[in-house]
C-alpha cells in the first residue's frame, strides 16, 4: 500500500520501505518518518516485500512480524539472501527475548518494539553506521 | 264389628275386634282379655298413634298376644245421653263370656266413662287409665282397682314457645273443634292462658264450620299464630280426621301452626315442648303387663308424664323465617334436609378421594417441577461457572495476542502524536495536517476501546442470558477475538457465511466462547501443519429449522483413541491442555438445545459442526454489528 509522502526535508534522507499490514500503523509510521526519511513504499502482504525491496532499493526495510502469507522473519531471511547488505528493522509489538533473538538470527539489523517511539532514531543510527 | 241389633247407638262404633272367638280352647285359656276403651273414633292422631303403639308394645311384652276388644265411647262420651247405650253394649258383649282381665282407657273421656261405669260393668277387673290428661282425673283419687298413666299437658308452655320463637306475636288463634271436649278444653285453657293476656289476644275457633275455620286461618292478621289443640267435629257436628284437618290447615294458613303433642310434629306444626305419645304408650304397656301378671293396681303408681325435650320441624322454621338461635337450649331440629354428605356420601367420598389423589399428584408434580427448576438453576449456575473458568483460560491463552492486538492502535496513536509534535517543532504543521492526525488518533483510540471491551466481556463472569441474536454477528466477534492469534500462527481463515439471516435465541457471550474454542482448537490442530497449508474455513448454512456453523481445519484430524470421548471433560491430546474446552463447548450448545458434532475430513483435518435451532420470534438484533478487528 502506497502512502502519501509528507515531506522531504533532508537532502540525504534514508530511503525506507515499510512492510506493515495494519493500515493505521503504516500510516502513522509514514508520518513519523516523513520529515527525516523518504518512505519509498508501504507493503501490507509478506509475499510482496522481497520484490519491493529489490525494486525500490530502500536503505532500510521496516518489517512487521505478523505479515499475511509470509511471516516477517521469513521475509527478513529471504531479503537477506538476495540483498545481504539490506538493513532490516523488525518492528513488532512482541518483544519477547526469543523473538528478538530469532530476528537477529535471520539477519535483522535491529528490533524495535512498537509503541516505543524508537523507530526514527534507529533508522538514523543504522544509516549513520552505513555512512 | 257392628253394635248389637236393636241397641240404637249408631255413634257408638265398635272398631275393635273380638279375636279368636273360634280359636282353639287352649289358646283362649292362655290369651289375656283386654277391653280397650277409646275416647274418640279413628281419625284422632293422638289416640290412633297411642293405641297402635300400645298394642305393639303390649304384645312385645306378653308371652301370648292379648285378645284386645276396642270400644269407642264416643266424642259425646263425657256426660252425654249415649253413655248408657255404650254401657249396655259393652255389657252385652261379655254375656256368657269370660270377663276382661284388664280394662284400658285411652284419653280423658274414656277414663271418665270407665270410672263412671266400671263398678257396674266389671267391678273386679283392674283398670288402667292410660294417656289421660291429669285434668280428667280431677280431684277423685284412684280407686283400689285403678291405676293411671297420666299426662300433664302444659299448653301454656306452647304459648311460651310461640312467644320465644315469634316474640312479635299478638294474636293466638286456638283451634279446638266443637262439642263437649272442645268446651272442656276451652274452660281449662282459658285459666292457664290468663297470664298471657297482657301480651296476647286469644281467639277461639270453636264455633265454626271447618271450611270457615280454614278461610279465617288463611287470612289471619300479622303477628298471629295458630294453636291446634284438637278438632274432631266442627260446629255443624261433622267429624273430620286430624290428617285432613292438618293437611288443609297447613296448606292454607298464613300463620305458623303450633300444638302440644308429638304426633303433630311433621304434620305441619313448628314444634316446641311436646308431650310424647310414644312414651305414654310404652309406659302404659309396662303398667298393663304388670296388671295382667297379677300386680295390684294400687302397687302401680306412675308419675304423671311431663312434656319432653323441645323438638322443632326444620321445614317450618324455614317457612316462617324463624332463626334457630331463638330455639330453647338443647332443642332438637328434625326434618332437616340431608346434607350433601348424607345424601351422597359415597359420591362425596369418591370425589374427595379423587380430589385428594389429584391434589397429591399436583403437589407431587409441583414439587418435582420445583426440584427440576432448582436443578436447572443449579445447572445453569454450574454451566455459567464452568464456562467462565474455561473462557478465562482461553482468554489467558490469548493474552499475548491481546497485547499485540492492542499494541497496533496504541502504536499508531503514539506514532501520530510523535509525528504531530515533530511537525509542529519543525514548523511544518498545517491545521489540516494536525486535524488529520488528531482524527486518526481518535479513531485508533476507539479501536483500542473496542478491543478492550471485547476481551473484557469474555473475561467477565456471565450468567446465562438468552436473547434473540444474529449468529453471524457472533461469528464475526469470535473471529475478531482470535484474529491476531490466527495471524501469529500463520493460519489463513476463510469465512463463508450464508446470505440468509441466521437468527437464533441464545447467549452471545457463551456462543462466542463456543466459536473461539472451536477456532482455537482448529489452530491447535494445525500447529504441525506447514504454514502454507494452515487453512481454516468457517461457514454457516441456514436450513428451515436450524442453522449450522462449521469450522473446518487442515490439521491432524481427530485421533482414534479419543473417539467417543471428544467432548468429555479432561480428555485431551494436547500437552498443555486441560481438556475442558470442548466439554464446555458441548455443555453450552446443549444449554441452547443444540448439538455439536465432529468428524474427520476425507482430505485430512477435521470439521466441527454446531447446530442450533433458529428462532421463530420476531427479529430484534440485540448484539451489535461486527466491530473492526
Amino acid at each position: 500500500m502506497q502512502h502519501e509522502v509528507i515531506g522531504q526535508y533532508l537532502p540525504k534522507r534514508p530511503r525506507v520501505l515499510i512492510a506493515e499490514d495494519h493500515t493505521g500503523v503504516a500510516k502513522s509510521v509514514c508520518r513519523v518518518l516523513a520529515l527525516d526519511c523518504e518512505v519509498v513504499g508501504t507493503i501490507a502482504d509478506g509475499s510482496a516485500v522481497l520484490e519491493a525491496a529489490q525494486r525500490l532499493e530502500p536503505d532500510v526495510i521496516v518489517v512487521d512480524l505478523n505479515l499475511p502469507h509470509v511471516h516477517g522473519l521469513e521475509v527478513c531471511r529471504q531479503i537477506k539472501q538476495v540483498k545481504p547488505e539490506a538493513k532490516i528493522i523488525i518492528f513488532s509489538a512482541m518483544n519477547e527475548p526469543d523473538v528478538t533473538q530469532r530476528s537477529f538470527e535471520v539477519g535483522a539489523s535491529a528490533f524495535v518494539t512498537k509503541g516505543t517511539g524508537d523507530l526514527l532514531s534507529t533508522i538514523k543510527r543504522l544509516c549513520d553506521d552505513r555512512g | 264389628m257392628k253394635a248389637g241389633p236393636g241397641r240404637g247407638f249408631p255413634r257408638v262404633a265398635l272398631t275393635g275386634l273380638l279375636l279368636l272367638a273360634a280359636a282353639s280352647s287352649e289358646a283362649q285359656q292362655v290369651a289375656p282379655q283386654v277391653l280397650l276403651l277409646q275416647s274418640v273414633d279413628r281419625g284422632n292422631l293422638p289416640v290412633d298413634q297411642f293405641t297402635g303403639n300400645f298394642r305393639v308394645e303390649l304384645d312385645q311384652r306378653l308371652e301370648t298376644p292379648a285378645n284386645v276388644v276396642q270400644v269407642v265411647v264416643g266424642p259425646t262420651g263425657l256426660i252425654g245421653p249415649s253413655e248408657p247405650a255404650v254401657f249396655d253394649f259393652i255389657r252385652s258383649m261379655f254375656v256368657g263370656r269370660p270377663k276382661p282381665d284388664l280394662i284400658v282407657t285411652v284419653g280423658g273421656p274414656a277414663a271418665v266413662f270407665a270410672r263412671n261405669y266400671r263398678q257396674q260393668l266389671f267391678p273386679d277387673t283392674p283398670t288402667l287409665l292410660a294417656s289421660v290428661d291429669q285434668r280428667y282425673l280431677g280431684d277423685a283419687p284412684l280407686g283400689q282397682n285403678e291405676t293411671a298413666v297420666a299426662a300433664v299437658n302444659d299448653y301454656a308452655r306452647v304459648i311460651d314457645d310461640i312467644l320465644q320463637l315469634l316474640p312479635q306475636t299478638r294474636q293466638v288463634f286456638v283451634v279446638t273443634g266443637s262439642g263437649q271436649i272442645a268446651e272442656f278444653w276451652q274452660r281449662e285453657l282459658q285459666d292457664s292462658f290468663q297470664r298471657f293476656h297482657d301480651r296476647l289476644t286469644f281467639v277461639w275457633f270453636d264455633d265454626l264450620p271447618f271450611q270457615e275455620t280454614l278461610r279465617r286461618c288463611a287470612s289471619l292478621p300479622d303477628n298471629s299464630a295458630i294453636f291446634y289443640l284438637r278438632f274432631g267435629t266442627d260446629a255443624t257436628g261433622a267429624a273430620y280426621a286430624d290428617d285432613r284437618v292438618f293437611t288443609e290447615l297447613h296448606a292454607r294458613a298464613n300463620a305458623p301452626l303450633f300444638a302440644g303433642l308429638s304426633v303433630y310434629l311433621g304434620a305441619g306444626i313448628v314444634g316446641g315442648s311436646l308431650m310424647s305419645i310414644d312414651e305414654l304408650a310404652r309406659t302404659s304397656a309396662d303398667a298393663a303387663v304388670r296388671l295382667l301378671n297379677g300386680a295390684a293396681p294400687t302397687s302401680i303408681r306412675v308419675p304423671p308424664q311431663l312434656v319432653g325435650q323441645s323438638v322443632f320441624d326444620w321445614r317450618e322454621l324455614e317457612r316462617w323465617g324463624i332463626p334457630e338461635s331463638r330455639l330453647p337450649p338443647g332443642s332438637m331440629v328434625r326434618y332437616r334436609p340431608p346434607s350433601l354428605w348424607q345424601q351422597h356420601r359415597v359420591t362425596v367420598l369418591s370425589a374427595v378421594g379423587v380430589v385428594a389423589v389429584q391434589s397429591l399428584l399436583i403437589v407431587g408434580l409441583l414439587h418435582q417441577r420445583r426440584a427440576r427448576r432448582r436443578a436447572e438453576l443449579h445447572s445453569r449456575e454450574h454451566l455459567a461457572l464452568a464456562a467462565d473458568a474455561s473462557r478465562r483460560q482461553t482468554m489467558s491463552a490469548l493474552t499475548s495476542s491481546i497485547a499485540h492486538e492492542l499494541g497496533q492502535p496504541l502504536t499508531s496513536m503514539i506514532n501520530n502524536a510523535q509525528a504531530g509534535r515533530m511537525m509542529i517543532t519543525a514548523n511544518r504543521a498545517t491545521p489540516d495536517t494536525v486535524c488529520e492526525i488528531l482524527s486518526d488518533i481518535e479513531s485508533e483510540g476507539v479501536q483500542a476501546t473496542q478491543i478492550i471491551d471485547r476481551h473484557r466481556t469474555m473475561l467477565r463472569g456471565h450468567p446465562l442470558d438468552m436473547k434473540t441474536i444474529d449468529l453471524h454477528v457472533v461469528i464475526h466477534e469470535s473471529l475478531a477475538l482470535v484474529a491476531h492469534d490466527m495471524r501469529a500462527r500463520q493460519v489463513e481463515a476463510t469465512v463463508n457465511l450464508s446470505s440468509n439471516p441466521c437468527i437464533i435465541t441464545g447467549d452471545q457471550v457463551l456462543l462466542q466462547q463456543v466459536f473461539v474454542n472451536l477456532v482455537m482448537n482448529a489452530m491447535d490442530a494445525m500447529a504441525e501443519t506447514p504454514p502454507a497449508r494452515r487453512r481454516m474455513t468457517i461457514s454457516t448454512e441456514v436450513r428451515a429449522a436450524v442453522a449450522e456453523v462449521s469450522v473446518r481445519d487442515a490439521g491432524t484430524g481427530l485421533p482414534a483413541q479419543i473417539d467417543g470421548t471428544l467432548f468429555t471433560p479432561f480428555v485431551t491430546t494436547k500437552a498443555h491442555g486441560l481438556g475442558i474446552g470442548l466439554a464446555i463447548t458441548r455443555t453450552i450448545v446443549d444449554a441452547h438445545g443444540g448439538t455439536v458434532d465432529a468428524h474427520n475430513n476425507p482430505e485430512g483435518g477435521a470439521t466441527f459442526t454446531v447446530t442450533l435451532r433458529r428462532s421463530d420470534r420476531p427479529v430484534k438484533i440485540l448484539a451489535g454489528p461486527p466491530s473492526a478487528a
